[in-house]
């Protein structure tokens, strides 16, 4: 029994069966064709190899050494065959076949002859080929075809764009060049040389990587690869070659064996354990920068601002992985869509990215499918049939990769809790056009997950605060109404009081017998009774108003009736001018409602206060301007004149109403946080401009898109401009009964 | 002459609207509280009354009830500073003769009683 023969016996079995795993991945495919081949022709120039170093004659050596060239010969056509084919190089398949007739025909003969092994080598791991003086043309050609085949690649890698391909490419190149050199030192024994032929474990190596690069579609970084396989091979050969050897030397077959029982327990440890070291040695660098983002995560939580936490996300995308571009889109729940948060660097904000994506979207649909993450080019080879099986629907993975261009992503990670997709991270090109690797998207979904966490975090707190504010301001109204109540009961005595002091005033006889005597008084007494009287009664109508826009509101919608919008803002109008302290006389005014609107079924009280608010807001605009422009006389604008426009239009059965200001108008800043509670953009610490029921407090125009959104509305504001005023559109539903 | 009540705590209806309905030829009564009220009118039998709903010392819808089980014949006017709603509501169901909200002119009660006691002879 010669040992050194069984690595070749190995060898030979394992690149059969890694060929049959290919060539069964893809039966049709014409790489996976040709890797077939190349892996049987190896094999069998292996396994013959191992035959003939177990030979017990020179005969019988010499025999399975022309076996072996059954295989041989077909190595470098078949490399040539599979470097053409994943390539797709149709020009060059003429060549193919030329190369295999002339294996056929030409060098399969003559390997069979003396001229080419002309004997039988023998060294101390046991017979080897010895060759012929033909042996050398067959070595031209081996080496013609390798160096074809390696220029070959080697101009694709140079041409090649996308980093998936460039890595496979660079795969094959470096598995031929193991290739080459390993099976360079198998031919130096042929002629003398005393080295030992350990080609079997870079022809195993080569094959292995090649078989990698065409199977898998996520390929790890080649180092890494390489170490890998390196390792594995040192590994295994400790485990298994020095029970063997142990045995062989000492014939302590039954110690071998329980040690090698100890050591291959404790293999796969070893290796984790070195392929663990040799990751950090070989990617110190990016082991850094992982460092570095797991560190990161860990402080994310700390950040309860959805905006500051998104924006540092992407910063530090950007400083730590040198990525092209990075963004976040995060769920919106009113308008049920993804949307751009939060993006680097901003030179990438042209129009063309896309500011949100719906659920109906390919892109969002592969992500719910997938549930992890997207890689760009990996798109195409994403196995369909799996995805049209899970889903009833069909993804249109064309379409969801068109998009993902389209938001500049060439890595998307999604971060779902639980079933909801929350947002995902959009990362563009890496540095160099590198690609991204297993580890990479690993510390990015970790990332990802805390992300999520303080998103959810953070949202939360936004409702919180949103909760918080509406109880403050159901509380805040339940109690106003109260106190208006008990207030209004109060006043309304006084109010009575004055009113019969009037009337005593004409009533009481005493009184009425001096006017009688002094005409002279009597009309100023009479005006001085009647705007008494007036203002009681305009003092009785604000207070009852007071009572019924404080009174605690009853939204159910069946108690909705139809409501002329006119009237209700002709009511609205009659409320606000009611307030003395806001001289609604001096703007104008301006309402214009076209006659046959349809009607809004509502709550008419609530609606009231829609458009109250609404004035108030705008009339406040307006005294800010004023303000505004009393102390910067430079704008020379003495004859400003404040206006509000209330104007509404039905389409598709749908009421638009426009209620347009002169006032102050808002900056961008103020704009996007109008509706949300607690924000005003009113000087709340002068108080001069607090003066309304809500406004001020930041409630109302959250108030105001509560009642609205009750209603099946919306309220946006459509333009707004620092000191140009403001636009705002409510869009209410016409009512589609009538109501009892 | 009308056997007129008036009970509100109010000290200007003693002062104000007691010598108006008596220069309008009523026999007044006044009381600022509940429980006192209900003894005048349980003793003159009044032929209408002012009732304020808010006493200090009762609900003036008690007040209300309690007339009702001593003399049904009186009319009964009630004076509140509810508005419409909380009236239609609260105060209707109870049966009041008639109502106006503060601050209201005397001289329309005093229109209404007399409307009130002529349609009913």
């Amino acid at each position: 029994m010669n040992l050194y023969s069984i690595p070749n016996l190995i060898a030979g079995i394992f690149c059969f069966l890694l060929g049959l795993l290919v060539f069964l991945k893809n039966r049709k495919s014409s790489p996976n064709i040709s890797f077939l081949i190349m892996a049987t022709s190896t094999s069998i120039w292996q396994i013959g190899t191992f035959a003939v170093l177990l030979s017990k004659t020179p005969q019988m050596a010499l025999l399975f050494c022309r076996i072996t060239y059954w295989g041989a010969v077909f190595i470098p056509i078949s490399t040539y065959h599979f470097a053409v084919s994943f390539l797709k190089k149709r020009d060059q398949k003429k060549f193919v076949t030329m190369f295999y007739l002339l294996g056929i025909f030409i060098f399969l003969p003559i390997s069979q002859t003396d001229f080419f092994l002309y004997g039988i080598n023998k060294y101390f791991w046991g017979y080897w080929f010895k060759a012929g003086f033909l042996q050398p043309l067959f070595l031209v050609f081996f080496a013609f075809l390798t160096t074809l085949s390696f220029v070959n690649l080697y101009i694709s890698y140079k041409k090649c764009v996308t980093p998936l391909e460039r890595l496979r490419i660079k795969f094959l190149l470096i598995a031929l060049f193991i290739a080459y050199i390993g099976g360079s030192v198998d031919f130096l024994p042929d002629y003398g040389v005393t080295i030992y032929p350990f080609g079997y474990i870079s022809l195993a190596m080569c094959l292995s990587l090649i078989a990698y690069a065409i199977v898998r579609y996520r390929l790890m970084d080649i180092k890494l690869a390489i170490t890998r396989f390196g390792i594995f091979i040192v590994v295994y050969a400790f485990v298994l070659g020095l029970p063997f050897w142990l045995g062989y030397r000492y014939h302590l077959w039954q110690h071998s064996t329980w040690l090698m029982a100890v050591l291959a327990t404790m293999g796969p440890f070893i290796y984790l354990r070195l392929e663990k070291r040799s990751k950090e040695v070989l990617y110190k660098a990016e082991f850094k920068r992982y460092e570095t983002l797991r560190r990161f995560s860990k402080t994310l939580l700390l950040i309860k601002e959805v905006d500051q936490l998104s924006k540092l996300i992407v910063y530090r995308l950007i400083k730590t992985l040198k990525v092209s571009y990075a963004a976040i889109y995060l769920y919106n729940k009113e308008t049920n869509s993804y949307v751009l948060r939060s993006f680097r660097p901003s030179v990438c904000s042209d129009n063309s990215k896309i500011k949100s994506l719906t659920k109906e979207d390919e892109l969002i649909k592969l992500l719910f499918n997938r549930r992890r993450e997207l890689i760009l080019e990996e798109l195409s080879n994403l196995p369909v049939a799996k995805i049209e099986k899970n889903e009833n629907n069909y993804i249109n993975i064309n379409h969801a990769q068109e998009q993902m261009r389209e938001i500049g992503a060439t890595l998307i990670i999604p971060h779902f809790l639980e079933n909801e997709l929350l947002g995902f991270l959009v990362l563009g090109d890496k540095e160099n056009n590198a690609i991204y690797t297993e580890e990479d998207v690993s510390i990015l979904s970790t990332l990802s997950n805390s992300a999520a966490l303080a998103i959810e975090n953070s949202l939360f707190l936004i409702d919180l605060k949103i909760t918080q504010a509406q109880l403050f301001d159901t509380k805040r109204i339940a109690e106003l109404g109260y106190m208006a109540s008990a207030m209004g009961h109060e006043i309304n005595n006084r109010l009575q009081a004055i009113y019969s002091v009037a009337l005593d005033l004409v009533d009481n006889p005493a009184i009425y017998e001096y006017i009688k005597a002094n005409p002279q008084a009597k009309d100023a007494f009479d005006k001085d009774i009647a705007f008494i009287n007036e203002n009681v009664e305009d003092a009785t109508k604000i207070i009852n108003e007071l009572k019924s826009y404080a009174r605690p509101q009853e939204s159910q919608k069946q108690n909705f009736t139809n409501i002329n919008l006119k009237e209700v803002i002709d009511k609205a109008v009659g409320i606000v001018k009611l307030q003395s302290i806001k001289a609604f006389n001096t703007i104008s005014l301006e309402i214009s409602i076209p006659e046959g609107i349809s009607p809004i079924s509502g709550n008419f009280i609530q609606l009231q206060q829609v458009f109250v608010n609404m004035l108030n807001n705008a009339y406040d605009a307006i005294a800010e301007k004023r303000e505004f422009l009393l102390h910067h006389q430079e704008m020379n604008t003495p004859n400003f004149k404040g206006y509000i426009k209330i104007t509404a239009k039905e389409v598709k059965r749908m009421l638009k109403i426009h209620i347009v200001d002169n006032g102050i108008g808002m900056t961008g800043e103020i704009k996007k946080r109008l509706f949300i509670p607690l924000y005003t953009s009113k000087a709340t610490a002068d108080r001069k401009t607090e003066r309304t029921l809500m406004g001020g407090t930041g409630i109302g125009l959250y108030t105001i898109q509560t009642i609205v959104k009750g209603h099946d509305g919306n309220i946006e504001i459509a333009n707004t401009e620092r000191l140009k005023g403001a636009e705002f559109i409510i869009t209410l539903p016409a009512a589609r009964e009538k109501h009892k | 002459m009308l056997k007129l009540l008036i009970i509100d705590d109010e000290e200007m209806m003693e002062r104000l609207a007691k010598p108006f309905f008596e220069r309008r030829s009523y026999q007044v009564f006044y009381s600022a509280k509940g429980e006192e009220g209900l003894q005048i009118f349980a003793k003159e039998k009044p032929d209408v009354v002012l009732l304020d709903l808010g006493l200090p010392d009762m609900d003036g819808k008690d007040v209300l009830k309690q007339m009702k089980d001593i003399w049904g014949k009186s009319k009964i006017i009630i004076l509140t500073g509810f508005n419409e709603e909380e009236i239609k509501t609260n105060i209707l169901p109870l049966g009041p003769d008639a109502y106006f909200t503060k601050p209201c002119k005397l001289h329309m009660v005093d229109e209404k009683i007399k409307e009130m006691i002529t349609g009913n002879q």
